[in-house]
């Protein structure tokens, strides 16, 4: 068979461990950059923390432990390849006594270790987008901060009404390309054994061995995945600077107007 | 000590009155033993040549810098050393900034009401009435929608002295707020600032525009590399005074 009849034959006989893959990924990816966005925002608070020179010790002492904490953590976390890390959490919720091979079995998608690969993906994002809300908060204009602190803000309302709101607003395309890393990088937790793309893809070619039409299939997967992200990202910029989306269509409106 | 957490309104000393304070950056003095009185209703124009110490002693006054030693008092109250929430004296003392320091994601109207809302916990009506009373007031009352990217400069200043009026302060300070606009702006911005000074509106005002100084101060001070070096009214500083220093920056020496 061609590398065409190959494909063809792929897509009659497996579509459907494809389709699970793709929407795998998708949930994947997504969940993995939205609640990795608000748990960064937590660990670049969390390193930012104000210590005041006149607080008691103990409240030194803790927050230079939350601190420290969420230093190493995103050291660490962004040293190691997510595929270890994955292995590290999956085999060591195993010597603990927990496997995730044991829920939801019988569930298509969405089974245990699916969700094994969703808290290592939401953990790993986390630590980036950590660095991305920090250098985001860094690029605000200190000014800011100083007029709502002339106002009587607290440094808690100032951070959450004035200074966050904007270093995200100037962070969505570092984050938008966060949620392509995902889309890719969620391969990775193929190694144990997540439903994803590149898992699925495996799984279609076992029998086959169509291995090189297999793999040409998912390339273009990824590829449309992440073109059609990035034209998403694109009209999301195109909304937020508070412009009217154009698709292209208001030529013919004009035309139709006209006559 | 109890008593001094609460402000007293009303107290009839002057509103703010500053004592011996200095401020040290490492071991750069800025500031030297600065004393001075601001009467309620009074303008008081702060003038001296750049690096003169003029600004971070605008902003040691509602604590945006902290003096090294010396005390501030605020409606006769010791804002350095009591203990106090410093945010209740930010909401008292209003400040507009040379860079205006408006919120790049709000809008006009949000911006006043923000800090409204958030501080003073007025409701959303009611913080709104008063921002548009006070943009109003400034004359921007048309332009409560838009973003702040879209006015110009001078518009920017005055929303700013709206947003600082809607705290009703007890006070308001400003940075050279007209350094970073160009003559017409200048104008605008000095028109509001000239009303709400007839209107009695306590002002400490940190610029280099003589004619506002000549116009609207009660009492001016000139400051040079971190000492008073003459006070007085402004007919006393433009037309009297002695002092060298004083006459060479005014440019009443060639005379």
């Amino acid at each position: 068979m061609s590398l065409f009849q190959q494909i063809g034959y792929l897509f009659q006989n497996s579509w459907q461990l494809y389709l699970y893959g793709i929407v795998s990924t998708i949930v994947l990816s997504i969940f993995g950059t939205i609640v990795g966005l608000f748990l960064g925002i937590f660990l670049a608070l969390g390193e930012q923390i104000h210590v005041h020179k006149n607080s008691p010790w103990y409240t030194k002492a803790w927050q230079y432990l939350i601190i420290w904490i969420c230093k190493i953590y995103s050291v660490v976390v962004r040293g190691t390849p997510m595929m270890v890390q994955a292995m590290i959490f999956y085999f060591g919720c195993l010597a603990m006594g927990l496997n995730w091979n044991d829920f939801l079995q019988n569930a298509k998608i969405f089974d245990g270790l699916f969700f094994a690969g969703l808290i290592i993906i939401t953990f790993n994002t986390a630590t980036y987008m950590g660095e991305i809300v920090k250098s985001g908060l860094n690029g605000i204009d200190n000014g800011q901060s100083e007029g709502a602190r002339s106002l009587g803000m607290s440094r808690f309302q100032t951070m959450f009404s004035v200074a966050l709101p904007q270093a995200i607003k100037n962070s969505i395309p570092t984050i938008g390309n966060e949620w392509i890393v995902n889309i890719k990088d969620s391969s990775v937790l193929n190694v144990i054994g997540v439903t994803e793309l590149y898992f699925q893809a495996g799984q279609a070619s076992n029998k086959n061995y169509f291995l090189v039409a297999t793999y040409v299939i998912i390339a273009a997967i990824y590829l449309i995945l992440t073109l059609l992200t990035n034209g998403i990202l694109h009209l999301a910029k195109i909304k937020m600077d508070g412009k009217k989306i154009n698709f292209g269509f208001s030529h013919f409106k004009a035309k139709k107007a006209n006559a | 000590m109890k008593d001094t957490n609460t402000f007293k309104p009303d107290y009839s000393g002057p509103v703010i009155s500053v004592k011996n304070i200095a401020k040290t950056f490492g071991t750069t003095e800025v500031l030297k033993d600065i004393s001075f009185d601001v009467k309620r209703g009074e303008c008081l124009v702060i003038l001296g040549p750049s690096g003169s110490g003029k600004s971070t002693m605008l902003r040691c006054l509602n604590k945006l810098e902290t003096p090294t030693s010396g005390q501030i008092f605020f409606d006769g109250v010791d804002i350095i050393n009591g203990k106090f929430n410093t945010n209740e004296i930010r909401a008292k003392l209003g400040m507009v900034f040379q860079s205006f320091n408006l919120f790049n994601n709000k809008d006009v109207l949000a911006n006043c009401t923000l800090a409204q809302r958030k501080v003073l916990h007025r409701t959303k009506e009611e913080a709104e009435d008063i921002a548009l009373a006070n943009l109003e007031r400034v004359g921007m009352s048309d332009r409560i929608h838009f973003r702040i990217s879209e006015i110009s400069g001078g518009q920017k200043q005055r929303v700013a002295i709206a947003r600082a009026l809607c705290m009703s302060p007890q006070a308001l300070l400003f940075d050279e707020p007209t350094s970073a606009l160009d003559p017409e702006m200048v104008g605008e911005v000095l028109n509001v600032m000239k009303e709400l000074a007839n209107e009695g509106m306590t002002m400490i005002v940190v610029t280099h525009e003589m004619s506002f100084a000549k116009e609207a101060a009660d009492q001016i001070i000139f400051l040079d590399k971190g000492y008073i070096v003459d006070q007085g009214t402004p007919d006393y500083i433009f037309n009297q005074s002695t002092n060298e220093r004083l006459r060479s920056f005014i440019g009443t020496d060639k005379k």
